[in-house]
């Protein structure tokens, strides 16, 4: 089966401090990845890289086969097909919910109003949002803006959807709504990294989990092995911390 | 569940709160009061002063003539409608080229590397010239030189320089908004596979403009008084025409007059610029103070 996103030997470097360092990793269609690891690993930086938001300085990026970090390659179109979801929401302030939504698909895939309109509305009442239609983000909870944020992303039919640290900025008791939406989503087949510190959900929700530190890809398989067995010390110590945190 | 069941409190029945709320009411009364005593007794003094003072009879007549003001007052106010029909051109040439100086700024492509070094440095220079030199350079000067195709109207002159002047102070207050605008914004737009141009007119754009508005009203306020300055090129306008009648009758009441017109436009026009940052601050705050 050949691989929707093959990431290969990706060096990534702010000035002096190595923030990724020959990070190699696959993932095939409908794979659901979680990406787990210390503050600092490279793990935000990684999803970064591969939505070109940062460059990297070395390897390739291939998705679908095409090496989108080749920097002759059209950003632009790269971006489009992967969503990504931000920690800090980033949802546009100015903008009512539906017209989050659907600026991306009307401004960059050319898709009339009305019927970016529809496709949102659809999207809205799939993950109970439909009464938030025409809010403003400044009035929505945490955890409804994180979900109008993964419809927003959802809503240009991304092949792959990145989750930088989706529920660290959200309140305890927000938590739950916004994983049971990925958890949905990757109940649908829908090709996923997580970047997470929900160790938890990591293990129901990952097909394999990657745990990294200082910019390395220090162990690889699937999540009953990274996250109970794991083989290196780097990944034990790491989780024994999560676990006194807990 | 017991606590769940308990009835609400009505709380203006308790006692605790009405005596609260008698004690704020006779705190805001005395306030007021005070208020009002010192400020008659402080502004009867300084009238009283003034009125009695030795020199008071002449200022009186020569600064506030009830006769002359009613005799320059209609010269004055078709004058002024003149600074209004300038200074609103002005305003909306000045809020699109500043716009454009902004934007160019702003951007990073390597296209408009040139026109972002004239950009910068029009704004560096215009911004370092008074405009009351300006004012003459392009209003003397330019028609001066009766070049072909060249407009040769004063009036036309004098909107160029406010135009070219404002637009560069203008500018910064819109780079000013644009650099407020969070880059996790950008990064938003540009991961949904925005351009950079519609990343900058889509979403960053609408909510810089939305935060400059209160400074943009306020270098509308100084953009209206300094339409006097056309005064200097003989335009007739509203200060133009009160020098003509002070020329003629020694009596500056007419001067008044003329700023009397200013002021009308000005101080509500500043008010609500006021309560634009007071709203804008309560909203983000959450607080008045």
């Amino acid at each position: 089966m050949s691989a929707l996103l093959d990431v290969r030997g990706v060096w990534k470097q702010f000035g002096d401090l190595i923030v990724l360092a020959d990070v190699s990793l696959a993932l095939s269609t409908h794979e659901v990845l979680a990406v787990v690891g210390p503050s600092g690993s490279g793990k935000s930086t990684l999803l970064r890289c591969i939505n070109l938001l940062e460059p990297v300085d070395d390897g390739e990026i291939l998705l679908e086969g095409v090496d989108i970090a080749d920097p002759e390659f059209d950003a632009d179109d790269a971006r489009r097909r992967i969503g990504i979801v931000f920690q800090s929401f980033n949802l546009f302030p100015h903008l009512s919910v539906l017209d989050n939504i659907t600026l991306a698909p009307n401004k960059v895939l050319k898709i009339s109003k009305e019927e970016a309109q529809v496709t949102a509305q659809h999207l809205l009442n799939r993950f109970d949002l439909a009464d938030k239609r025409d809010e403003y983000p400044d009035r929505l909870s945490g955890g409804q803006q994180q979900r109008v944020a993964i419809i927003r992303a959802l809503a240009m039919n991304p092949s792959l959807m990145l989750f930088d640290e989706p529920t660290s900025a959200l309140d305890p008791e927000l938590v739950g709504e916004v994983l049971g939406a990925i958890k949905t989503l990757a109940a649908e087949g829908m090709t996923m990294i997580v970047v997470s510190h929900e160790l938890a959900f990591a293990r129901d929700v990952a097909d394999r989990v990657v745990f990294m530190d200082e910019g390395r890809v220090v162990e690889e398989g699937p999540p009953d092995q990274v996250l109970v067995n794991p083989t290196t010390d780097r990944a034990r110590r790491f989780l024994r911390l999560m676990a006194e945190v807990t | 569940m017991t606590e769940a069941e308990a009835p609400l409190r009505d709380p203006g029945a308790s006692p605790g709160r009405a005596r609260r709320l008698a004690y704020q009411n006779r705190q805001r009364r005395r306030s007021l009061l005070i208020g009002a005593v010192s400020t008659v007794v402080v502004f009867g003094v300084v009238i009283l002063v003034v009125v009695n003072s030795p020199g008071w009879p002449t200022v009186r007549e020569s600064f506030f003539s009830w006769e002359d003001f009613k005799a320059s007052f209609p010269e004055i106010l078709n004058g002024f409608a003149r600074n209004v029909r300038i200074f609103i051109i002005a305003e909306v040439f000045i809020l699109i080229v500043a716009l454009v100086l902004a934007v160019i700024r702003s951007s990073r492509a390597p296209v408009l590397t040139p026109l972002r070094l004239a950009a910068t440095a029009y704004v560096d220079l215009i911004r370092g010239i008074p405009t009351i030199i300006l004012l003459f350079l392009l209003g003397f000067g330019v028609p001066a030189l009766r070049l072909q195709g060249v407009p040769n109207s004063q009036e036309f002159w004098a909107i160029t320089t406010l135009v070219v002047s404002y637009s560069a102070y203008v500018a910064e207050v819109y780079r000013a908004g644009i650099d407020s605008v969070h880059e996790s914004q950008t990064a938003a737009a540009r991961s949904l596979g925005l351009s950079s141009a519609q990343s900058m007119r889509w979403v960053v754009l609408p909510q810089a403009v939305r935060r400059v508005i209160p400074p943009l009203l306020n270098d509308f306020v100084a953009l209206q008084k300094d339409s006097a300055l056309l005064a200097l090129l003989g335009v007739q306008e509203a200060f133009r025409r009160s020098q003509i009648y002070v020329a003629e009758t020694f009596n500056f009441t007419a001067y008044l007059a003329a700023a009397f017109l200013f002021m009308l436009v000005t101080i509500p026009l500043a008010r609500f610029t006021d309560y634009l940052i007071r709203r804008q601050r309560e909203r983000t705050t959450g607080t008045s103070i």
